[in-house]
């Protein structure tokens, strides 16, 4: 009986194992368990790899200069003034090549800022092709790489007559240069359609042989000029192909493919282009890429004989410049002969001194002929060797020695030597003005001392003292050149330069005015190329002359300003400014010189009564200036053409709340100030010089004593403005060396000590011209009237000072 | 005293009665293996990856994972890890069954990721492929005014020409990954060449089922059971692999995560990012950089610019 509770324990307890057993088990296999996952067998992957070794340095390549050729050729011109998204430091290597031949290079800039351009207009850039024609006179060629802007058709025709003219154009679309592909392939196939070339949409990629990747594809065949290539290895960085009428130089590989020109290879990627219709074959070189131009690519492989080849075809350039072009066209040793009996004085001496300069700068001697010994005659003169003739040369130097000839002599001297004249159709003669009864004249003394000047002058340095008829003079007959192209031309007011080709080949440039003054004002623009106001055919140039020297005042003129003689006593009208530091205009200076440009074409609420352009009025006017007002509201903004007109530009927006800017706006004030114009501009929100920050409160000016000038005859050192005056828009806090600041914000105001007039003064080193601009960050009438006054009048001798 | 015979029988019926009920009792409450299902999508970025890494290893780590099946909706991103994410694969797979599957798109990194698993899914219509990788265009070296380096890739990491040679590293690490892995495959060998690959091209599903590029047309409901089958087990629970382990999966927002991968970050950062995705290369108004190539300073007269730097597009600027 004993054992049955024992072993019923038993069962229970193997029960109740087994009751927990499969749970157990299950999860100890699902712990510790095989899994009957096969792990699948693979093979290791080796992916080591490395780098290719740097390249063991050779010596960099010396351009060493060429012997031949002292005339230094035409610069190549870079096209950047359409906003090209490329970088002038990209050009060194080629710089550097063309420099052996003594051509240097030349950047074509636009004026405006690109971000002051509308960019989502690529059409919209303004027409250049006056700008482009004087970038081209003495070039000898044109590079133009992916323009971003289009090109107008009026510059596209100047390219074509440069290139007709014997000039050289390189054409270049890379395709990786660019973002938006499709509208600069356009534009520039504008551009090369004259030529005949066309550049495909594409790009060319090898995935078999490249240079490290599969858009670096090296060339396989070169042609025609570039056949000596042929043993080279050269590869283009980002290339696309060419079509149409060309020459090529280069093909790409068997390998190489077209992203979009699917199934073909060979492309043609360096053309020679031009057409026979408008004479320019083989004037053209087409490419497809810019970057094997450029470093570092230019180092890679052979690429810098490609770079050779490219160099070579830009200096090969042979221009028939005009008259117009001078100096291009002379030869390396130029002399200078005057006219039988001319006067050689010091101020012709002196320009023929310029010529020299100028024409030495260019690679050109020039000496000035006749025999050894001279007669002094008071002032010196050269006796002529020769009689100059079409036929008979003169001979300055032996005549193995080719030397081209500047001749310069009055009409008179120089159709009694020569046929120069004649043989352009130009006939030297005079006529007679019909004769006239001279009016009575009334003298100064008609008038008493004290009162008012009458409203006539004499025409005599010493008045008669009385009234009486002046003897009737004779009638002296005017020199007129009878011209083909003229009834007459006045020869007084006229100066001739012209060019003939000697039978020996040498060429005759001839200066031919009335007088040794007009021949200087020839000289002059020989030497400074100003031939924009002349009659212009390609060898014969008719311009104007005027003397600069003082004339005694024409009778009956009618004049408010009376020149003072003898016999007044009275004070002429007071013109003197009212303070100190404002000298007197001169009366050249007093007349319509100054345009004030009220800028009311948006205003706002905030703008008050009144205007900032009547307070520089009625200041300009005390002095004794006219202004002449432009309204932006009726007339919109004036343009290049009427800023030319003038010598000082005010563009006042005083109060008004206008703030955007008009990009051909800016371009032309930035021509006007170039040319030597002088600008001030002022207001709230200034056209120019504001920053981006928000507008804020001026309560206080301070003055500087950076420009003295200016700030002479002001009230204080501190000047208090109404508290109630709207805000102003902060000036930018730099201006550049060029920059001077007049005026700054007080300690009271916003933005305190931050600039708020800044004079602006710098010489171009070209030109040598002179700008000059003031940026005034507030409204000039917000000052106390009579600080406004005195900062008007001082601004006024500043700009109006040489 | 002998037991009675019948006391025997019941016992012995006592205890397979309880075997039984033990077994019915394992079958309810007993733990099964788990096939894990986890999904990628979005931009592989540093963060991305490394939240998906730990998962994986997590998943690696816990013995109730028999298998794991991954979704992958992705247009790539970051190279490095891209390639960090294969690798964990690979790891993965090396103990347990992986089984991809495509949910629209596995381009680029994307891919990458996909060919580490035992097998690829993919519906008809999904996008394949782009193998390739790219990056910002290399500059030269540069001496800068305010820096003094001591070699002259320190603060550039090589010349030009480095940059595009290791680029082309990468992309033929890609390639020969892709055509290793999936030569080795046994249900849809590769069947075109590394040259043809490396050319970047996007396939469609079947296309790439064509090709070799993945192994089977299907969805999730097709991997799972086709991972249990090769993990061996037939009874399992499915289970998402963030929920079961506790760790979340942030995806990276292209539209956020895209711009600063793009043009954040170091310069010279390689990608392995469908090129489709133009929005992301492309640079915010503005910027210096428009255009893509940054707009190059164009350096005024000495008199006009410098006479007004406000207009200007580089002087005056405090």
């Amino acid at each position: 009986m004993s054992r049955s509770p024992s072993r019923l324990i038993i069962v229970v307890l193997f029960g109740l194992l087994l009751l927990g057993l499969p749970s157990a088990v299950r999860t100890a296999w699902l712990e510790w368990g095989g899994s009957g996952y096969r792990v699948p067998s693979s093979t290791a992957l080796d992916l080591a790899a490395t780098r290719e070794p740097t390249a063991t340095a050779v010596a960099a390549p010396v351009d060493v200069a060429a012997s031949e050729a002292a005339i230094r050729p035409g610069p190549v011109v870079v096209d950047l003034a359409h906003y090209n998204r490329i970088s002038p430091s990209q050009f060194q290597p080629l710089a550097a090549r063309l420099a052996a031949y003594g051509v240097g290079l030349r950047f074509w800039m636009n004026p405006v800022p690109a971000s002051l351009v509308d960019q989502t207009n690529l059409a919209g850039l303004s027409d250049q092709s006056a700008e482009l024609t004087t970038q081209l006179r003495d070039a000898s060629a044109m590079v133009v790489v992916s323009p971003l802007f289009l090109w107008q058709p009026a510059e596209i025709k100047v390219l074509e007559e440069f290139v007709a003219d014997g000039g050289r154009l390189l054409l270049i679309s890379d395709p990786d240069v660019l973002e938006v592909p499709d509208y600069f392939v356009r534009d520039l196939n504008r551009l090369g359609e004259p030529f005949g070339v066309v550049f495909n949409d594409d790009y060319l990629y090898d995935l078999t042989r490249n240079d490290e990747n599969y858009t670096h594809v090296y060339q396989g065949e070169f042609l025609d000029r570039a056949a000596a290539l042929s043993d080279k290895v050269i590869a283009l960085y980002g290339v696309r192909s060419l079509s149409g009428p060309l020459v090529p130089q280069v093909r790409s590989g068997e390998t190489t493919r077209s992203s979009l020109r699917t199934d073909l290879n060979a492309f043609t990627t360096v053309a020679l282009a031009g057409l026979p219709t408008n004479h320019t074959v083989g004037r053209v070189l087409a490419m497809g890429d810019f970057d094997v131009l450029t470093d570092p690519y230019v180092s890679r492989h052979d690429n810098r004989y490609l770079l050779d080849f490219v160099a070579d075809f830009l200096v090969g350039a042979q221009r028939e410049q005009q008259l117009a072009d001078f100096p291009a066209y002379l030869g390396p040793r130029v002399a200078l002969a005057l006219g039988a009996g001319m006067p050689l004085d010091a101020p012709l001496l002196e320009h023929v001194s310029q010529l020299q300069s100028k024409l030495r700068a260019t690679g050109r001697t020039l000496e000035m002929i006749g025999p050894a010994s001279y007669v002094l005659t008071g002032t010196m003169t050269f006796s002529r060797p020769t009689v100059l003739t079409d036929t008979v040369a003169f001979s300055p130097s032996p005549a193995d020695d080719p030397t081209d000839l500047i001749y310069a002599a009055t009409f008179e001297v120089a159709d009694r030597e020569t046929t120069l004249l004649g043989r352009v159709g130009i006939r030297l003669t005079a006529v007679a003005p019909t004769p006239q009864p001279t009016p009575a004249t009334p003298t100064a003394t008609s008038t008493a001392p004290g009162t008012p000047f009458a409203d006539t002058v004499t025409p005599s340095a010493t008045p008669s003292p009385s009234l009486s008829p002046t003897p009737t003079a004779t009638p002296v007959p005017t020199p007129v050149l009878e011209t083909a192209f003229s009834p007459y031309l006045l020869a007084d007011d006229s100066v001739i330069v012209l060019r003939q080709r000697l039978s020996d080949g040498r060429q005759v440039t001839a200066v031919l005015g009335s007088d040794v003054a007009a021949l200087e004002g020839g000289i002059i623009r020989l030497y400074t190329r100003a031939f924009s106001d002349c009659v212009s055919y390609p060898d014969l140039l008719v311009c104007p002359f005027t003397s600069e020297t003082t004339e005694a005042p024409a009778p009956a003129l009618v004049s408010p300003l009376p020149a003072p003689t003898e016999e007044m006593t009275e004070t002429p009208l007071d013109i003197t400014p009212e303070a100190t530091g404002a000298p007197e205009p001169t009366p050249a200076e007093r007349s319509s010189a100054i345009l004030l440009v009220d800028d009311n074409r948006a205003t706002g609420p905030d703008s008050a009564t009144g205007t900032e352009a009547s307070a520089y009025e009625s200041a300009l006017i005390g002095m004794g200036y006219a202004p002449e007002l432009w309204q932006t509201a009726s007339d919109g903004d004036p343009g290049a053409d009427v800023l030319a007109d003038y010598r000082w530009v005010i563009w006042s927006r005083g109060d008004y709340q206008r703030e955007e800017t008009n990009p051909s706006t800016l371009r032309d004030l930035a021509l006007f100030i170039e040319k030597g114009g002088r600008l001030t501009v002022s207001g709230r929100f200034p056209i120019l010089g504001k920053s981006d920050r928000a507008a804020t409160t001026v309560r206080d000016v301070e003055l500087t004593d950076e420009v003295p000038d200016l700030v002479v005859g002001l009230s204080g050192s501190t000047i208090q403005l109404s508290p109630d005056l709207p805000p102003a828009a902060p000036l930018e806090n730099r201006w550049g060396p060029d920059g001077r600041v007049v005026l700054r914000r007080g300690p009271t105001s916003e933005n305190a000590q931050t600039p708020l007039m800044v004079a602006l003064s710098s010489t171009d080193r070209t030109s040598g011209i002179t700008q000059r601009a003031i940026v005034l960050g507030i409204a000039v009438d917000w000052l106390p009237d009579a600080d406004a006054t005195q900062l008007v009048r001082n601004m006024a001798a500043w700009m109006m000072e040489d | 005293m002998r037991a009675r015979p019948w006391r025997i029988w019941a016992e012995i019926g006592f205890l397979i009665v309880c075997l039984a009920a033990g077994w019915v009792v394992s079958e309810l409450f007993a733990p099964r293996p788990i096939i894990g299902v986890t999904r990628f999508e979005g931009l592989i970025v540093p963060e991305s990856a490394q939240q998906m890494w730990q998962i994986l290893e997590h998943a690696r780590q816990d013995r109730r994972v028999a298998g794991v099946v991954m979704e992958i909706s992705s247009f790539g991103g970051d190279a490095a890890s891209s390639e960090k994410l294969y690798y964990a694969m690979l790891r993965l797979r090396q103990e347990k069954p992986l089984v991809v599957v495509i949910d629209g798109e596995a381009t680029s990194g994307g891919y990458y990721m996909a060919i580490a698993a035992n097998r690829i899914y993919a519906p008809a219509a999904s996008a394949v492929g782009n193998v390739g990788v790219w990056m910002s265009r290399p500059g030269d070296p540069m001496i800068l005014p305010d820096i003094l380096s001591t070699g002259p890739y320190k603060l550039g990491g090589g010349s030009r020409f480095d940059n595009i040679r290791q680029l082309e590293l990468v992309k033929e690490s890609f390639v020969k990954t892709v055509v290793h892995e999936r030569e080795q495959s046994p249900y849809r060998p590769l069947q075109i060449d590394g040259r043809t690959l490396g050319e970047g091209h996007i396939y469609l599903g079947n296309e790439a089922l064509a090709l070799g590029l993945v192994d089977s047309l299907g969805g999730v409901s097709d991997a799972i059971p086709d991972a249990a089958a090769l993990a061996g087990i037939t009874a399992y629970e499915v289970r998402d692999l963030e929920e079961y382990l506790g760790l979340p999966f942030e995806p990276a927002d292209p539209f956020m995560a895209g711009p600063r991968l793009v043009q954040g970050g170091l310069t010279g950062r390689v990608l392995m990012l469908d090129s489709r995705l133009t929005y992301l290369a492309s640079v915010p108004p503005g910027s210096d950089r428009k255009y893509g190539q940054g707009w190059p300073a164009i350096p005024g007269r000495s008199s006009t610019a410098d006479l007004f730097p406000g207009a200007s597009a580089n002087g005056g600027q405090p």
